[in-house]
């Protein structure tokens, strides 16, 4: 006998969303590196971070100098006029005979600083504040505590040959500054290591001056200075004796080389 | 008469024909076996897959640009991510060498980190990274419940760089440093 069979057929399914257990995505990283250059200043030494004290010292020839007018004629007696008084007064006998001695310099102030960056890195140096001398000059300003302005120039050197550069020797001393004509006293440099000065002109800084980081090592290191006069104030007359504080901004920029 | 009742009658006479007896109608039941595995998918969130990030400064793209994720399932589900190569980089906690991803440009690499977060948001938010000492996937994995919250739950990867971060612990070259990550997911 042929059983007919009518059968309910049910398929059997497996249900699945996906083939299998487990699925991944990739994500992509796009890292970019920017051109960029950093300057890092010790708080130490002369100078506490772009911030200064320069240091007008006492002069030590009032009796001496005036004793030495007297010898050298040019102190002429009280006949004079107030033009000549303030021409031949003993601070002018100072500095011309026992400049060292009777006149001590104002000190300079060394702001090393070091700079890191991947790039073209370039560095400008601008007072914080300007004076006006009475030659028209523009230079930097600083301040006594009772308001007085002294001014002062910025040099700026960069990248200096090494780490420990230094200025070279003597340049403490009275006559490698005090009649300062553009600071010869850098010596024989590489030629990639270059150095500029206030151009005298009210709130310009520094001309750039510029570094290949990466031909440097990624480092490279400079030197701010910041060198007074007496006589650099706007009246032209001496500052006096005492401490004048001032500031200098610092920019560095980066570019690709 | 009806269509259904002639379509009998002439089932029987068919049956008649070819000599068998009067046709009766029999079911049988089949044991039938329905077998839903454990499954999960992920999907980009978003038109990009992307995990982008400008050094210097240091930075992450934490906390909201990371590229998201949606895991889509019917069970628990754990995510693992992984870059696609790897290299060593002197950092504080390992001083010989962290194992990061690693991107690269012109052969040269900056390493990168990874955090994983997943679920990203709500109950049972948790977070795993590189583990640093090895190359390998984010540890631990992470693992949600899909099916409590409707069968989704969304992820999110976040990247993390430095501009030190370099075998030599020096500056990398400007550009643009390349890498990929997997994410996985895996249902249980």
């Amino acid at each position: 006998m042929v059983a007919v069979l009518f059968a309910l057929l049910t398929v059997v399914a497996f249900a699945t969303l996906r083939a299998s257990a487990a699925d991944r995505a990739t994500v992509h990283v796009n890292i970019t590196v920017l051109p960029f250059a950093a300057v890092d200043i010790p708080p130490d030494g002369n100078g506490q971070g772009t911030g200064f004290i320069l240091h007008v010292p006492s002069k030590r020839c009032s009796i001496l100098g005036a004793f030495l007018g007297l010898l050298t004629g040019a102190w002429t007696g009280p006949w004079q006029n107030a033009w000549s008084r303030e021409r031949y007064s003993e601070d002018n006998y100072c500095r011309h005979w026992f400049a060292d001695w009777a006149w001590p310099v104002i000190r300079p102030v060394r702001i090393p600083f070091t700079v890191t960056g991947n790039a073209q890195a370039t560095v400008t140096v601008t007072p914080s504040s300007f004076l006006k001398l009475v030659t028209n000059r523009y230079l930097g300003k600083a301040l006594a505590q009772n308001g007085d302005p002294l001014g002062y120039q910025s040099v700026v050197h960069f990248p200096v040959p090494s780490a420990g550069y230094a200025w070279l020797r003597g340049w403490e001393s009275y006559e490698d500054w005090n009649d300062w004509r553009g600071w010869g006293g850098f010596g024989s440099l590489p030629a990639w290591s270059r150095w500029a000065k206030l151009p005298g002109i009210n709130g310009a800084g520094t001309p750039p001056l510029s570094a290949d980081m990466v031909l440097r090592g990624m480092k490279a290191w400079g030197v701010i200075y910041i060198v007074a006069r007496r006589d650099w104030t706007s009246n032209g007359k001496p500052a006096h004796p005492g401490d004048y504080a001032g500031a200098v901004d610092l920019t560095i920029t980066a570019e690709n080389r | 008469m009806q269509r259904s009742d002639r379509q009998l009658i002439a089932l029987c006479a068919a049956a008649a024909l070819f000599g068998h007896p009067a046709l009766a109608a029999d079911e049988q039941d089949v044991p039938v076996t329905i077998t839903v595995v454990p499954t999960a998918s992920i999907a980009i969130i978003g038109t990009t897959n992307l995990l982008y990030l400008e050094i210097p400064p240091a930075g992450s793209t934490i906390p909201a640009s990371g590229v998201n994720f949606a895991i889509t399932g019917n069970a628990n589900a754990s995510v693992t991510a992984e870059p696609d190569s790897f290299v060593s980089i002197p950092t504080f906690d390992y001083p010989t060498g962290e194992s990061m991803g690693r991107a690269v440009l012109n052969g040269n690499p900056v390493g990168y980190r990874l955090r994983l977060d997943f679920p990203a948001v709500g109950p049972g938010a948790a977070s795993s990274r590189l583990p640093g000492y090895e190359d390998g996937p984010t540890t631990p994995p992470l693992a949600a419940n899909l099916m409590a919250t409707g069968g989704t739950r969304n992820g999110r990867i976040h990247l993390e760089a430095s501009p030190d971060w370099t075998p030599t612990g020096g500056l990398p070259l400007p550009g643009i440093y390349v890498g990929s990550v997997t994410i996985t997911v895996t249902a249980f």
